[in-house]
């Protein structure tokens, strides 16, 4: 009984631990005797393997994948969405207090706007380039086959829908922002969502033969809003920064978090698409 | 015991031990533990030391020998073999000093 929880305890290690050491601790396990504390010692063996997993000789670093970090970054930031952009006491305290250091307040605001509806506009622009590649195909001609672009456009067709039925449903659902200073940091709430959810197409065109000049393109212009979304943030962050004192700790803990879990999932949503490591736009998968 | 070192964390005394057994010749987990419980007392279990062993092999201080068996033995290198001077040196500071405040002389009758 003993040697067999030790034995199930060994499978709480990470993989490339088990490919490393696992043969070797088995037959550890089955020579000696197996007591309570050899099975805590490898329960807390299993946790610091965790804890510690790059220093497992040959270990890759672990990758949580896009697909399961997104939503749950998404929900976070719907969760943020009243206590940041909806507080209207702090918005408006916050944006009165900014008024008073002259017409610097209102350029930010407008500022962080526009930067925000361009990072929306370049990620729903970012499907541009399949849908250009796919349509000619569809009538025989073009650089891919009629075959490649029935399975992209329907992607970039379902992308499309899914942003246009979460705003629709968000705007129905969700409390208004407050005053201009919720009105400017709205877009930082949203774009990232929108960003994540037009990632379906560029994720299905990446396994698609002859778009990758495609995927590239898409990623870099999902690249340049993850920019501007940053920069938008960063002009909300001044803003907030000239009224900081009429500003609650929950409205400024909600705000940084938002910010926070906002640039990441740009940043997120653009390297899915560039960067190899994610496997989106890996040669292998492309061609 | 040794003077810690952050990479070693916790595992510090543990990898000494290691460290210790191996400068006699290679070893496999088993009579790792063995020994190691023959000279010092310690009776280590296998999660501790191969967490011990990971780190010593990721800083260099230890390696497998290559083998066709399921128990692979590990030795150690020239720069496990260069620490464990330095932590043997620190730990005898720490022992004469010990002994002067204490009063202790040892061999002593």
């Amino acid at each position: 009984m003993m040697r067999l929880l030790a034995a199930l305890l060994l499978q709480l290690y990470p993989r490339p631990w088990r490919r490393r050491y696992g043969d070797e601790v088995a037959d550890l396990i089955a020579a000696r005797p197996v007591r309570a504390r050899t099975l805590f010692d490898l329960a807390g063996g299993a946790a610091d393997a965790w804890l510690h997993r790059r220093r497992i000789p040959g270990a890759t670093p672990l990758r949580v994948p896009p697909a399961l970090t997104l939503p749950f970054a998404a929900y976070t930031l719907i969760l943020l969405w009243t206590p940041g952009v909806s507080h209207a006491p702090s918005l408006r305290g916050v944006s009165a207090s900014a008024a008073g250091h002259g017409a610097i307040a209102q350029r930010l605001a407008e500022t962080a706007t526009s930067l925000f509806v361009v990072a929306g506009v370049l990620g729903l622009l970012s499907l541009a380039p399949l849908v250009t590649t796919a349509l000619p195909a569809l009538r025989g001609s073009g650089t891919v086959t009629r075959a490649a672009a029935r399975r992209v456009l329907p992607a970039v067709l379902v992308a499309t829908a899914l942003v246009g039925v979460f705003h629709v449903v968000f705007h129905q659902l969700a409390r208004s922002p407050a005053g201009p200073l919720g009105a400017a940091m709205a877009g930082g709430f949203l774009v990232p969502i929108t960003l994540a959810l037009v990632l379906l197409a560029p994720m299905v065109a990446a396994r698609t033969p002859g778009f990758a000049p495609d995927v590239c393109a898409c990623g870099t212009q999902l690249a340049i809003a993850a920019i501007c979304t940053t920069l938008g943030w960063l002009a909300v962050g001044v803003l907030l920064a000239l009224g900081l004192a009429e500003a609650s700790q929950g409205f400024l803990t909600a705000v940084a978090a938002g910010a926070v879990i906002s640039i990441g999932m740009v940043t997120l949503t653009a390297r899915s698409v560039m960067r190899p490591s994610g496997k989106l736009a890996d040669p292998a998968f492309v061609s | 015991m040794a003077r810690r070192t952050p990479e070693l964390g916790r595992f510090t005394d543990v990898a000494l031990l290691v460290l210790i057994s191996l400068a006699e010749g290679q070893k496999h987990g088993y009579r790792m533990i063995s020994d190691i419980e023959q000279f010092s007392g310690t009776s280590l279990e296998p999660g501790t030391l191969y967490g011990a062993l990971m780190r010593l092999e990721e800083r260099g201080w230890i390696e497998p020998v290559e083998t066709t068996e399921r128990r692979k033995p590990y030795r150690i290198t020239d720069a496990g073999r260069e620490s464990l001077r330095e932590q043997l040196a620190t730990l005898r500071r720490v022992e004469q000093a010990g002994a002067r405040r204490a009063g202790l002389a040892w061999g002593a009758a």
